[in-house]
């Protein structure tokens, strides 16, 4: 049952087939818990935030319209219970505002005056191919997402690891296509510094 | 005439195929010009297919309760 598309398992949980219900939570559990995080900081809070949110699975199923997919429906549904639990608790911080702002951040050394790179950046110690491969390179990778400003995590893990498009996100986090893009771009752009920090060979 | 530095600030929405024709020939120009610009995109890319890979961890083990939650949310 593990390879059926989200759409089967949840025509089969209308039924009242159970197992297709627990098949569609161990989907999709750890990538929620992980997003719920980023709005409510305690691991209990976004337990809670999760099951709340299964619940309105449940209940919401049978109305759910499929206009998006489940798994955008999913996580927008986390979104909003998360969104209310933190308002709640007032430690609700805005997406638009991640306080990273790269104006602040004067000029970039890397270029000349007139924005030409001065030096190509340093090869890596391993082709793409190795890079997939590596260990390292994925520990890298995750440490990396995990120490990037909310709104960048949620982003780049939303659009880049859950594979979800540009405006689903938009929809799912309540934020403009610019901010969407932007933040996208910084948060891939600091994985990618990470990387180089590591696996860059002396020129 | 792209910038390295523009093409450093395109290169996101370069590798989602986000931009209009014009841009994006403009950057494959500039590439074909530029080793640093092209040595930098080929890792934002490797960078992304990275990311990307991330996503097929083994599922998580947390469905104990899912049994309980189907039933009273169904009841």
């Amino acid at each position: 049952m593990t390879d059926l598309s989200d759409d089967v398992l949840l025509d089969r949980a209308l039924t009242g087939d159970e197992d297709a219900f627990v098949f569609l939570v161990e989907r999709y559990q750890g990538a929620l818990l992980r997003f719920a995080r980023g709005f409510v900081r305690q691991p209990s809070q976004a337990e809670d935030v999760v099951q709340e949110a299964w619940m309105g699975v449940l209940r919401g199923m049978e109305r759910f319209e499929r206009r998006s997919s489940f798994k955008t429906w999913l996580f927008r549904i986390v979104a909003n219970r998360a969104r209310t639990k933190a308002v709640r608790d007032a430690r609700y911080v805005a997406l638009e505002m991640d306080g990273d702002d790269e104006t602040a951040r004067g000029p970039d050394d890397r270029f000349t005056a007139s924005g030409h790179l001065k030096a190509p950046p340093p090869e890596w110690a391993m082709t793409p191919e190795r890079l997939l491969q590596s260990t390292e390179a994925r520990a890298l990778v995750m440490t990396a997402l995990s120490e990037l400003p909310d709104a960048q995590r949620m982003v780049v893990t939303l659009r880049d690891v859950e594979g979800l498009d540009a405006e689903a996100v938009c929809n799912i986090l309540d934020i403009s296509e610019t901010n969407q893009r932007v933040l996208l771009h910084r948060g891939r752009t600091k994985v990618r510094a990470a990387l180089a920090a590591k696996l860059s060979l002396q020129e | 005439m792209l910038s390295c530095q523009d093409v450093g600030r395109l290169t996101s929405d370069y590798l989602n195929r986000d931009l209009p024709w014009r841009r994006r020939l403009a950057i494959r120009v500039h590439l074909l010009m530029c080793e640093g610009c092209t040595r930098y995109v080929a890792q934002m890319r490797a960078t992304l297919q990275l990311i990307r890979s991330m996503g097929q961890e083994p599922p998580a083990a947390e469905s104990a309760h899912a049994r309980d939650w189907f039933r009273s949310g169904r009841s």
